[in-house]
């Protein structure tokens, strides 16, 4: 190369390709270079890139790749319930199943009727596990940790597993899916449990322990581990074993790890609502606390900012305790969900950093009462803003969902 | 003193030679500075300048990159001096943010010549300021609009074309 004078631009280096595709946050950006040509299409599949933003999909099928506003349309995408990760969720005759609207692979979920439950004994307290007695005879032995069983137990344990259930489940919430590994909660007339299956499974793997009721609002998985948050905001570790013959996920443990927050109580008494989102950032699990008052507030408002506050804990796993923090890192922006809440780190100023992305209070959805909305909190100054005010959302008959493009 | 300062001759493809101090050019480049240094031992006791040829840079190119360099890395420059940037508040435009700008605005063609420069060069702060630039004719462009501001020719064969589409329908 003497002189670099005429060099086609579709010629240009993996590496040199790499780094432009590294100051294109915008996945549909990254896309579109990759369609360009055969040798930018292979520069995009070169090296690891950091991952894009995500899309934002609306229950109308339109899709939005952040930071821009252009108005997209993925095929296939209406009619979905819900979202779960990366997953959108479909009923049809058949039952239940699952879209990746990037891949368009799918995953049957088992049918509600066919909850395989283990009852297990309990002291009554919040920290219990399940028995590997229960297991199928396959079963590798399963450390319990410093829950002992007691033979009494075990027995009662054998016994009720010959009963039938007699209550049929009415319906399910999916928090995580892989093809190893589904997380679900269903709702039974006698209230909520956890059941996990793997893609492609027959039935579902609950347990049901007396006296104990956990009402789940959110899941992570925190290095390899699942967690999950109860409504007073205490984490619960949830250990899922795998029978090595059979490949089927089971629950083998579910211990408190951390009690609820430090929270103002009195915002409560005068009648707010607050969510809290877990979510892992940076090598770190935090819970979002997010305040909501009056359902009947516009976040369109002057003054919405105030009635969008948001205070973060990050998990002291080693002391069991959560520590306020004031900032979540200057290049990373934590994507709100229902279910499946995600940290992308957006280097180059895409967007503004230390910030908070959420979507319209879509628990008020069924009310209809004021519009969906995508909004985002800085960190640093406590402001509210509109990432896309150009977006239609039809006074609130639309909801959105987080897509995050694998890259 | 400016009288006292060490300057180096660099040579073009096409054999222009242009001075710049040793100081500036090896603040900036990394490959030119390990030029001089593996030069240093045998004009060490001369007064007679170095040439240094650089033969994958054109003289046009090298003239703008020597333009930015003199910019971005001579402390006596009246703009940009290094204690400039002290004086900038956050959020505040970087001093030296509209000289960039205007550096970058320019066709195509000079664009990928300069990208390659910086990159030969090893200019970190120019490498990144041309990947930026490109990057934004990027941003928000429709597939048929960046192969015309980049002349690039469709040469997907009909299958893979179909393959392409298929995958990302949504993104077309």
């Amino acid at each position: 190369m003497a002189d670099t004078t005429g060099t086609s631009w579709s010629d240009i280096p993996l590496d040199l390709a790499g780094r432009i595709l590294r100051r294109l946050p915008a996945h549909v950006d990254r896309v579109r270079f990759a369609a360009v040509c055969p040798q930018w299409r292979a520069a995009t599949r070169h090296g690891p890139l950091p991952p894009p933003l995500p899309l934002l999909l609306l229950s109308d099928s339109r899709v939005y790749s952040l930071p821009g506003s252009e108005t997209l349309h993925f095929p296939g995408c209406t009619g979905y319930t819900e979202a779960c990760s990366n997953w959108l969720v479909f009923s049809s005759e058949e039952g239940r199943f699952l879209r990746d609207p990037f891949s368009n692979a799918t995953l049957t979920l088992p049918p509600l009727s066919r909850v395989r439950t283990r009852l297990v004994g309990t002291d009554g307290g919040p920290v219990w596990s399940q028995a590997p007695s229960t297991a199928p005879a396959t079963m590798k032995h399963v450390d319990v940790g410093d829950e002992s069983i007691d033979v009494a137990t075990l027995a009662w344990m054998e016994m009720a597993e010959t009963l039938k259930l007699e209550v049929e489940p009415k319906s399910c919430k999916l928090w995580f899916c892989s093809f190893n590994l589904i997380v679900a909660t269903i709702y039974f007339t006698g209230g909520q449990r956890i059941a996990v299956c793997q893609a492609g499974a027959t039935s579902w793997w609950s347990v049901w322990a007396e006296n104990l009721s956990v009402i789940f609002v959110d899941m992570a998985f925190h290095q390899g581990k699942l967690y999950a948050t109860d409504f007073m905001v205490t984490l619960l570790a949830i250990d899922v074993s795998v029978d090595h013959s059979s490949g089927d996920p089971w629950i083998s443990q579910m211990r408190h790890v951390i009690d609820c927050p430090c929270l103002d109580i009195g915002y409560f008494l005068r009648g707010a609502h607050m969510r809290a989102y877990l979510v892992e950032s940076r090598g770190v699990l935090l819970v979002v606390m997010r305040k909501m008052c009056d359902p009947l507030d516009n976040l369109d408002r002057p003054n919405a900012a105030r009635h969008a506050e948001f205070e973060v804990f990050e998990a002291d796993l080693s002391q069991s305790q959560w520590l306020k923090v004031t900032t979540i890192g200057n290049n990373e922006i934590i994507f709100l969900s229902r279910r499946g809440s995600r940290s992308v780190c957006v280097p180059h100023n895409a967007l503004p950093g230390d910030c908070i992305f959420f979507l319209g209070n879509g628990w008020d959805r069924s009310l209809r009462v004021f519009p969906n909305s995508c909004r985002f909190y800085s960190m640093t100054d406590g402001k509210v803003s509109n990432p896309l005010p150009t977006v239609s959302w039809e006074s609130g008959m639309v909801f959105g969902t987080w897509l995050f493009p694998q890259s | 003193m400016a009288s006292e300062k060490k300057v180096v001759f660099l040579r073009s493809s096409d054999g222009e030679a242009f001075e710049v101090s040793e100081e500036v050019i090896s603040a900036a480049s990394v490959t030119i500075k390990g030029m001089i240094d593996e030069e240093s031992p045998s004009r060490a006791d001369t007064a007679a300048t170095t040439t240094l040829a650089i033969p994958n840079v054109t003289a046009a190119t090298l003239s703008r990159v020597l333009h930015y360099v003199n910019k971005h890395f001579d402390a006596a420059a009246v703009v940009g001096r290094p204690d400039d940037y002290i004086f900038c508040a956050p959020g505040d435009e970087h001093p030296l943010a509209r000289f960039d700008d205007d550096f970058v605005d320019v066709d195509n063609d000079t664009l990928i010549d300069l990208v390659h420069a910086a990159e030969y060069l090893h200019i970190k702060k120019l490498f990144d300021l041309t990947c930026k630039a490109v990057a934004d004719k990027l941003k928000g462009r429709t597939i048929d609009q960046i192969r015309e501001t980049f002349g690039i020719v469709n040469d997907y064969t009909v299958e893979e074309e179909v393959e392409v589409y298929r995958e990302n329908s949504w993104a077309f």
